[in-house]
């Protein structure tokens, strides 16, 4: 699906990194694109060239078919001719203004995308506030609208959720992929945290010591053992996207293509368009449909390939209904015991309270 | 208490000291900001240029304006057609004090300004914010107490101004006569020492009112950076 996309941008550039020349080829689609990678791998200076504030490198960058830079011809679009909105790890907010000051300052809205904006963030009640009476996660948003209010043709976020509890960097999260799709504005999220990428993300560019080493989507990086070695991996999983169809009791119905997965109630409206993420070691595997078990998800799955390894055995699987893919993750006994072999028929046991609800699209 | 002489000498030493901070603070802030915020060639040299009040002996720079400015001068001789010339008046004095101060009050502002976080900067330029707007809702707001406290020292360096004064305005009394001018003149004076004494103190007071003025602020400047978000 995102080989068809148009790219947003692209870029193909060269900086020094201390001893380390830096390179960096990859495009950015349209969406929300996680640049991930360890710290200290050179995400922020890509960032910064990109947006124009680090005028060290070389070779080309375009946006929208536009070129913002290309060192051959010796064409170099200053920052503030870019509309290329960057919010910092600091929100550097003008401590001298108010809010609402502070988000019209650069503001290319009218006044109801502006009252629009506010209700998408939730930050209208903020706007008479002063700065340094905003909380970390206040203050995040507000800067994260000045930069929308703006209108940029590409939003660069460096570490947002830095320093957030949870609860305010799910909602940091939420924020960040409403506004990529309310406006169309593509995102290029900065983050060395795989959460993060699986959260938010569509897309994702791995970086590590100044030189991409994997672009693709988020499940494509994801899988890769290069991303596993950087970021720590612990656990194989799949993502999932869901639709929510139905409520009963206590639980939600989300719809994967026509097969139903139960999952824990988190007061997601019916219709609403959910990302899961389901651990491969929160999955068992029954040769049967079970009767009388408190198991009540049991979704039948088509075997499409078994990797032993030391510990354990990775069982890779197929829907039958949706052809959705998830991940088993047994031990060697039961994989021998119960003689699995690819193309053979299983059913896919998963606890309704496993399944972690990464993400809803809903837009309020 | 006061003789005329000396409330005149007073009198003409606020005037002359709020006119040169007056008339030299917008163009102290120009070049702060100028030299806080951009690289060119030649900046060291505007930079030398504008601190040699601050090391040459005074009477240089008086007897520097008196060949530019006096009506027999150039620019002198213009100012004296349009009925401007400063040379002899308390404006003579006011631009006298003004150019002694204008280092001085350069240094405290410029401090102010590069002060400013680059990520205000940084920030400001993705929004396309730069130019004026930048400068009078961004930067000045931040640098507003290092201007204050840029401006009460200048007033404090105006009102102690002898040496400049002297040459380029002259000491008469009533006319140019700052309160240091009095002071010198009760110095010389047989029997003046009461006339000095009083004149000391008076020039003592502004001036240590200014610099604790002064200090103050830039404390509360820097504690304010501080508590920052």
């Amino acid at each position: 699906m995102t080989s068809q996309q148009q790219p947003s941008a692209h870029l193909d550039i060269r900086w020094q990194m201390g001893n380390v020349a830096a390179s960096a080829t990859f495009d950015i689609l349209p969406g929300v694109t996680a640049l991930i990678g360890p710290s200290g791998a050179g995400k922020t200076t890509l960032a910064r060239i990109f947006a124009g504030l680090n005028t060290t490198a070389t070779g080309c960058i375009s946006l929208f078919g536009q070129t913002l830079l290309d060192s051959q011809s010796g064409k170099f679009v200053p920052a503030s001719k870019r509309q290329v909105g960057f919010v910092m790890q600091d929100p550097a907010l003008f401590p001298t203004l108010t809010v609402a000051d502070n988000i019209a300052l650069g503001s290319a809205m009218t006044a109801t995308e502006h009252a629009e904006l506010h209700e998408i963030t939730g930050t209208g009640h903020l706007l008479s506030r002063m700065p340094a009476s905003l909380s970390g996660g206040e203050a995040r948003r507000v800067a994260i609208v000045r930069a929308m209010a703006a209108k940029p043709r590409l939003l660069i976020l460096d570490e947002p959720m830095n320093g957030l509890d949870p609860k305010r960097r799910r909602e940091i999260m939420q924020l960040i992929r409403r506004l990529a799709h309310s406006s169309n504005t593509p995102v290029l999220l900065i983050t060395h945290q795989l959460e993060e990428m699986l959260f938010a993300a569509d897309h994702a560019v791995l970086v590590d010591k100044g030189h991409i080493q994997i672009t693709g989507s988020v499940e494509q990086v994801l899988s890769a053992p290069k991303t596993a070695e950087l970021l720590g991996v612990d656990d194989a999983g799949s993502l999932v996207n869901a639709t929510i169809s139905g409520r009963e009791d206590t639980l939600l119905v989300a719809n994967i293509g026509g097969d139903l997965l139960y999952i824990a109630d988190d007061n997601e409206p019916l219709g609403a368009d959910m990302r899961l993420r389901i651990l491969a070691r929160d999955i068992a595997l029954s040769p049967t449909h079970l009767e009388g078990i408190s198991v009540l998800n049991q979704l039948e799955a088509e075997i499409t390939s078994i990797e032993r390894r030391p510990n354990d055995a990775l069982i890779r699987l197929s829907l039958i209904k949706s052809g959705q893919r998830l991940e088993s993750r047994i031990t060697l006994k039961s994989c021998k015991g119960m003689n699995l072999k690819v193309g053979s028929n299983v059913y896919c046991l998963i606890k309704a309270v496993a399944v972690k609800e990464l993400i809803s699209d809903r837009v309020i | 208490m006061l003789s005329l002489v000396e409330i005149e000498a007073l009198s003409l030493s606020l005037k002359v000291a709020l006119t040169a901070t007056a008339v030299a603070l917008p163009f102290a802030i120009a070049v702060a900001y100028w030299l806080a915020h951009s690289e060119f060639r030649g900046k060291i040299l505007v930079d030398t240029l504008i601190h040699i009040p601050l090391v040459v002996p005074p009477v240089v720079v008086g007897y520097l304006l008196l060949i530019t400015l006096a009506p027999t001068g150039g620019l002198g001789a213009w100012l004296a057609n349009i009925g401007l010339s400063p040379a002899f008046k308390w404006q003579g004095a006011a631009i006298a004090s003004g150019v002694m101060a204008f280092p001085l009050m350069v240094r405290s502002i410029r401090q102010a300004f590069e002060a400013e976080p680059t990520a205000y900067r940084d920030v400001a330029a993705t929004l396309g914010v730069g130019g004026w707007t930048r400068f009078k809702r961004i930067s000045l707001p931040l640098a507003y107490t290092g201007t204050l406290s840029g401006s009460v020292l200048g007033f404090a360096r105006a009102i102690g101004e002898f040496g400049a004064t002297i040459t380029f305005a002259a000491n008469i009394p009533g006319l140019t006569q700052t309160l240091p001018l009095a002071l010198y003149s009760a110095a010389q004076a047989p029997g003046g020492e009461d006339a000095a004494a009083r004149l000391a103190l008076l020039c003592l007071i502004p001036a240590l009112l200014s610099l604790a003025a002064s200090e103050w602020l830039s404390r509360r400047a820097k504690q304010r950076r501080e508590e920052r978000p």
